[in-house]
C-alpha cells in the first residue's frame, strides 16, 4: 500500500520499543557494567572467573546444561512421536489441541505443584502406583535424593512442554505437501525408510524452531525447580537463574549475580541466533 | 459523471519507473480501457487516479477540479478491485451501505439506494448474507453494487472481471457495458485481457513499460495497430511479422519477404523505405492446396479448429505462421499448402523501431 | 495385524492422554477432598466432593488480596501491551519507515532475553527509588517482557488482511483513521482478542519478577501460593491443591477459547515459509 508516511509508522512503533528500552535493555547494560564491579571497584572478569572456575562446590552451569540438555531431548522425541502418531487423525487432533495443552498453559508452579505432590515419598501417588504394579523398590525419595532430584525435575519439565513440541510438530506436519509420502508409498519405501529419508529432512524446520525455543526457556527455568526442590538436594538442582537469585537476594552479592546473568544471556545467545537470523529472513526482509 | 485528465502524470517506486509521463483525457460517460501485459503499469494509472497512489510529476484532473493533492476520500470515485475487496465483517447490506455512511446520508436514503442497487443487480435476497457465503459472481456483484450505490464521479474498475470462470465473464462482459451505459458514469477500466478491451470500452489506451503505446478506438487499435508491438499485443492468434525488402519492378513496387524471397507482395504504399516489417493478420492470409505464384509454400503443423473457424499453423521459410480461415475442408497435418495474403490488408512497420509506416 | 495395530495406536493414544491429564485431573480431585482423603494411601478414588477447600484457603493469610494484585496486574499489563501491539503491529505491518527492519530485529530478539538478567540492575534502582514491591512496577515489567511477541502477533493478524480492503475504504470515503477503525480493526478483532488472550495468560503466569520484586503489598497469587506451599509446617495438600485449581482454571479456560491460534501466537508460523 502507498503507507509511505514515514513519521506515521514510527510513531506507532516508538512506543513499544521505548518500553523495551527502558525495561530490559537499558537494565541489561546496567546488569552487564554490574558484573565487572564488587562493592564499587573494578575487578574485571572475578565474578565470570568464579562461576566458571567452580571454586564453590556448586556447578550451576554444569547443572543447567544437564537440565535443558535432558529436557529438551525428551520432550522433543515424545513430541515428535505423538504428533507423527496424530498426523492425519483429525478428530483425535481436535481433542488433543484443545485438552492436551493444559500442562503447557498452566502456571508453572502449579504443574510443579502437582507433581511435587505426586512425587511425595510417604503419601504421593506414583511411589502409590510402583508398589501396586509390583516394583521392589520401596519407598522412593524422588525429591530428596540428590542423585534423583534432577531426573525427577526434569520429568516435570518433560510434562509441561511436550504439547508444545507436539503442537509445532503437528503445524508443521500439516503444511507438509502430500505428495512426497505418495510418491515414496508408490516407490514402495518402507514406513521407517519414509521416516527417516522424507518426513525427518521436510519437518527439519520445525523441529528446529521447537528445539531452540526448548533451549530458550530451559536455559532460564526457575519457577518449576523452586517449587520443587529451591535447587536442592545439595544443590543438585541448582541452576543458573538461581545462581543470579541467590547471591544477590541472601548476600547482596550484585556483581556476582550480574555476570551469571550475562552468561544466562551469551549462552541463550549463542543458542538461538540460527533461528534468530531465518526468522528475521523470512518474516521481515521479505517484505 | 466527469471527464479525467491527466497531464505528464509518472510514476516511480524508488528506481523503477512504474509509468512514464503521460498525457490523455477521458471525456464525459466515456468507457476507456487501459490495456496491457502485467506490469505494463495500467494498475498504478488507476490506482493514481484513485488517490491511492501519490504521482511522481504531474496533475489530474476531475471535471475541472485538480485532484492530484486530494486523498482518496475526497475525490468521490468508486473502484472496483480484482478481488473485490468487500469487507468481510459485513453483510452485502452494510457493505452497500459503507459508503453511503461515509457521506452521511439521511438513513431513508441509504436504504433507497440500497434497495434500487440491489433490484438492478439481482441482490436482493443476498442482502443479509456476510461476502464469504457468496459464491464469485454473487461477490463481483456486490463490489459493483457498492461502487454504482454512491453514484460517483467515475468509476474505476482494476480487472474486475479476471476472477470469474469463462462463462460468467462474457456473460458480466455485457451486462456491465450495458450498465455503465444506462448510468451514464465515466469508467476507467484496466484488464490484460484484449478480447474484454475490444468488446466493452470507447476507447483504448494500451500500455507497455509504463507508456501508452496507442489510444484510440477499439476498431482503430485493431485496423491501424500505431506499431508492430500493439499489432502483435492485439488480435488472437497474434499478428504474423517478416522482415521485408521494398524494390521497384517495372512501375509497381514490390515487397519481398527475406526468409522466403519468392513471397511477393504489391506495396500499399508509393514509397517505403528499403527494409521493413511487414505485418498480416491470422484471418488475412487465405489458404491454398495447389501451388500459386507468389505463394508461400508450408507444410501444416497443427490445426486447432475452435468451432466457427480454425487456427492452423503453417511451417515455413519464413517462421511458423498464423492463419485464422472457416476453411470447409481443413488441411491435413504435415500437408503442403501454399499462403497467399489479403490484398490492401498488410500493415507496414518500420524495421527499426516499429512505428507504423503508410496510412 | 491392522487390527493389533489399530489396537496399539489406541493404547499409545491413552497413554498419552493419562500422562499429558492425570496430573491436572489429580490435582482437581485433591482439591476436593477432605484432608483425611487427600492424605490416604492407597489413594481414595470415590469420596464425597466438597467445595469447602476453596472457600478455606481464600482466608488463609493474604491469598485473597494476592489474587485481586494479579487480576490487577494481569489486565492492566494486557491492556497496555494491546496498545502498543495494535500500533506497532499496525506500523510494522503497513508503514515504511527508517529503521523498521533493525527495529523490528530488535524486537525479535528480546523475545529471547532470559528475564533473569535484569533483576540485578532493576534490584538496585527498585531498592534506590522506592519503587520495590510496587503493582505499577510489576505491570510495567510484565508489559514490556510480552511486548515484544504481542507486537509480532497482531503483525501477522493485519498482514492477513488484504490491503486492498483498506483501500476499497479509502475510496469509499474514509480517512486512513477511519477505514481502520471501520474496517481493518473489526477484521483482526479475532487477533486482537487472542493476542490479548495471550499477554494474560502469561502475566496471570508468571512467577520470577513477581517473586523477586515483590514482598507485601504487591504480591502475586502465584508468589503467595509458593510461599504457602514452600512454608514447611502443616502441608495442606487439599487446601493448595484448591489454591492451586484457582490458579490454573482462568488459564484453561482462555487458552481453550484461543487454542486454535496456539501455533501462531507462539510466532511460529513466521518460520513454516
Amino acid at each position: 500500500m502507498g503507507f509511505q508516511d514515514r513519521g506515521v509508522g514510527a510513531a506507532l512503533v516508538a512506543p513499544a520499543l521505548l518500553l523495551l528500552a527502558v525495561m530490559l535493555l537499558l537494565p541489561q547494560a546496567h546488569a552487564l557494567v554490574l558484573s565487572l564491579f564488587e562493592e564499587g571497584r573494578f575487578v574485571g572478569l572475578k565474578h565470570y572467573r568464579a562461576l566458571f572456575a567452580g571454586a564453590d562446590p556448586v556447578r550451576p552451569i554444569g547443572n543447567t546444561l544437564a537440565f535443558t540438555a535432558a529436557s529438551v531431548s525428551t520432550s522433543l522425541i515424545l513430541g515428535f512421536g505423538i504428533a507423527v502418531l496424530l498426523d492425519r487423525r483429525r478428530r483425535a487432533q481436535r481433542l488433543v489441541r484443545s485438552l492436551a495443552i493444559a500442562p503447557f498453559v498452566i502456571p508453572p508452579i502449579v504443574g510443579a505443584f502437582s507433581w511435587k505432590m505426586m512425587l511425595d515419598p510417604n503419601f504421593g501417588v506414583l511411589n502409590y502406583f510402583l508398589t501396586f504394579l509390583g516394583v521392589p523398590m520401596g519407598r522412593i525419595e524422588w525429591l530428596s535424593d540428590p542423585r534423583l532430584a534432577m531426573a525427577s525435575v526434569v520429568l516435570t519439565d518433560v510434562w509441561m512442554n511436550t504439547p508444545f513440541v507436539m503442537l509445532v510438530v503437528l503445524a508443521g506436519l500439516q503444511a507438509l505437501p502430500r505428495s512426497p509420502f505418495e510418491a515414496a508409498a508408490i516407490d514402495g519405501a518402507s514406513g521407517w525408510l519414509v521416516l527417516r529419508r522424507v518426513l525427518l529432512p521436510l519437518l527439519a524446520p520445525s523441529l528446529l524452531v521447537a528445539a531452540i525455543f526448548r533451549t530458550v526457556f530451559a536455559l532460564r527455568e526457575f519457577a518449576t525447580i523452586w517449587v520443587m526442590t529451591q535447587g536442592g538436594p545439595v544443590n543438585a538442582t541448582y541452576v543458573l537463574s538461581m545462581d543470579v537469585y541467590r547471591p544477590l537476594f541472601l548476600y547482596a552479592r550484585e556483581g556476582y549475580s550480574a555476570a551469571v546473568g550475562f552468561v544466562m544471556l551469551v549462552l541463550t545467545f549463542t543458542l538461538t541466533l540460527p533461528l534468530m537470523v531465518r526468522l528475521y529472513r523470512v518474516s521481515i526482509a521479505r517484505a | 459523471m466527469a471527464s479525467i485528465r491527466l497531464e505528464g502524470v509518472s510514476k516511480a517506486f524508488g528506481a523503477v519507473q512504474a509509468l512514464r509521463p503521460t498525457s490523455l483525457e477521458v471525456s464525459d460517460a466515456e468507457f476507456f480501457t487501459f490495456l496491457g501485459p502485467s506490469g505494463c503499469g495500467k494498475t498504478t494509472l488507476l490506482r493514481l487516479v484513485a488517490g491511492l497512489e501519490e504521482p511522481t510529476s504531474g496533475e489530474i484532473y476531475i471535471g475541472e477540479r485538480c485532484v492530484t493533492r486530494l486523498k482518496p476520500k475526497d475525490r468521490d470515485l468508486a473502484m472496483v478491485f480484482q478481488n473485490y475487496a468487500l469487507y468481510p465483517h459485513m453483510t452485502v447490506r452494510e457493505n452497500l451501505a459503507f459508503p453511503l455512511e461515509a457521506k452521511h446520508l439521511p438513513r431513508g436514503e441509504i436504504q433507497a439506494r440500497i434497495e434500487e442497487v440491489a433490484r438492478r443487480l439481482e441482490l436482493a435476497g443476498l442482502l443479509d448474507r456476510r461476502p464469504r457465503q457468496l459464491s464469485g459472481g454473487q461477490q463481483q456483484r456486490v463490489a459493483l453494487g457498492r461502487a454504482i450505490v454512491r453514484n460517483p464521479r467515475a468509476f474505476l474498475m482494476d480487472e474486475p472481471l479476471s476472477n470469474l470462470d469463462a462463462k460468467l465473464r462474457i456473460q458480466m462482459r455485457g451486462e456491465l457495458k450495458r450498465l455503465q451505459k444506462d448510468l451514464g458514469i465515466t469508467t476507467l477500466y484496466v484488464t490484460h485481457d484484449q478480447e474484454e478491451a475490444m468488446t466493452m470500452s470507447d476507447r483504448i489506451a494500451v500500455l507497455r513499460e509504463g507508456a501508452v503505446q496507442q489510444c484510440g478506438s477499439p476498431e482503430e487499435i485493431y485496423r491501424r495497430p500505431r506499431n508492430r508491438w500493439v499489432g502483435e499485443f492485439v488480435g488472437t492468434p497474434p499478428m504474423n511479422v517478416f522482415e521485408a525488402t521494398a524494390e521497384r519492378r517495372g512501375g509497381a513496387v514490390v515487397l519481398r519477404a527475406i526468409a522466403a524471397p519468392s513471397v511477393r507482395f504489391p506495396s500499399p504504399i508509393p514509397e517505403p523505405p528499403e527494409k521493413l516489417l511487414v505485418g498480416i493478420r491470422p484471418e488475412h492470409i487465405l489458404i491454398h492446396r495447389a501451388p500459386l505464384p507468389d505463394a508461400l509454400p508450408g507444410r501444416v503443423h497443427v490445426v486447432e479448429p475452435v468451432g466457427d473457424c480454425s487456427i492452423i499453423a503453417i511451417r515455413t521459410d519464413a517462421g511458423l505462421v498464423n492463419v485464422k480461415a472457416a476453411v470447409e475442408e481443413l488441411p491435413e497435418m504435415d500437408e503442403v499448402v501454399y499462403l497467399t495474403a489479403l490484398a490492401g490488408k498488410l500493415h507496414l512497420f518500420a524495421r527499426e523501431t516499429g512505428e507504423r509506416i503508410g496510412p | 495385524m491392522t487390527v493389533a495395530r489399530a489396537a496399539g495406536g489406541h493404547l499409545l493414544y491413552l497413554l498419552f492422554f493419562v500422562w499429558t491429564l492425570f496430573p491436572i485431573v489429580w490435582l482437581l480431585l485433591t482439591s476436593l477432598k477432605t484432608r483425611l482423603d487427600a492424605f490416604s494411601i492407597p489413594p481414595v478414588w470415590l469420596f464425597v466432593p466438597t467445595l469447602k477447600n476453596y472457600g478455606q484457603i481464600l482466608w488463609i493469610s493474604e491469598v485473597a488480596r494476592a489474587f485481586v494484585n494479579s487480576l490487577v496486574v494481569s489486565a492492566t499489563s494486557t491492556l497496555l501491551v494491546l496498545l502498543l501491539a495494535v500500533m506497532g503491529g499496525y506500523a510494522y505491518s503497513r508503514f515504511e519507515f527508517p529503521g523498521k527492519r533493525a527495529s523490528a530485529f530488535v524486537l525479535l530478539v528480546t523475545r529471547m532475553f532470559p528475564p533473569v538478567v535484569i533483576v540485578p540492575s532493576m534490584f538496585r534502582l527498585l531498592r534506590a527509588t522506592g519503587l520495590y514491591d510496587s503493582l505499577g512496577l510489576l505491570t510495567l515489567l510484565y508489559a514490556s517482557f510480552t511486548v515484544s511477541f504481542s507486537v509480532w502477533m497482531m503483525k501477522a493478524f493485519f498482514d492477513e488482511i488484504p490491503c486492498h480492503i483498506e483501500e476499497a475504504a479509502l475510496v469509499d470515503g474514509y480517512s486512513r483513521p477511519g477505514a481502520f477503525w471501520r474496517v481493518t480493526l473489526p477484521i483482526a478483532a479475532p487477533g486482537v482478542v487472542a493476542t490479548a488472550i495471550f499477554t494474560f495468560v502469561l502475566a496471570w503466569n508468571e512467577f520470577l519478577f513477581a517473586f523477586m520484586f515483590t514482598s507485601q503489598r504487591a504480591k502475586t497469587a502465584p508468589v503467595e501460593f509458593v510461599g504457602i506451599i514452600l512454608r514447611e509446617t502443616g502441608v495442606e495438600w487439599h487446601l493448595m491443591a484448591a489454591g492451586a485449581c484457582l490458579l490454573m482454571l482462568p488459564t484453561l479456560a482462555l487458552s481453550w477459547v484461543i487454542h486454535r491460534y496456539f501455533v501462531r501466537g507462539l510466532g511460529l508460523g513466521a518460520v513454516k515459509g
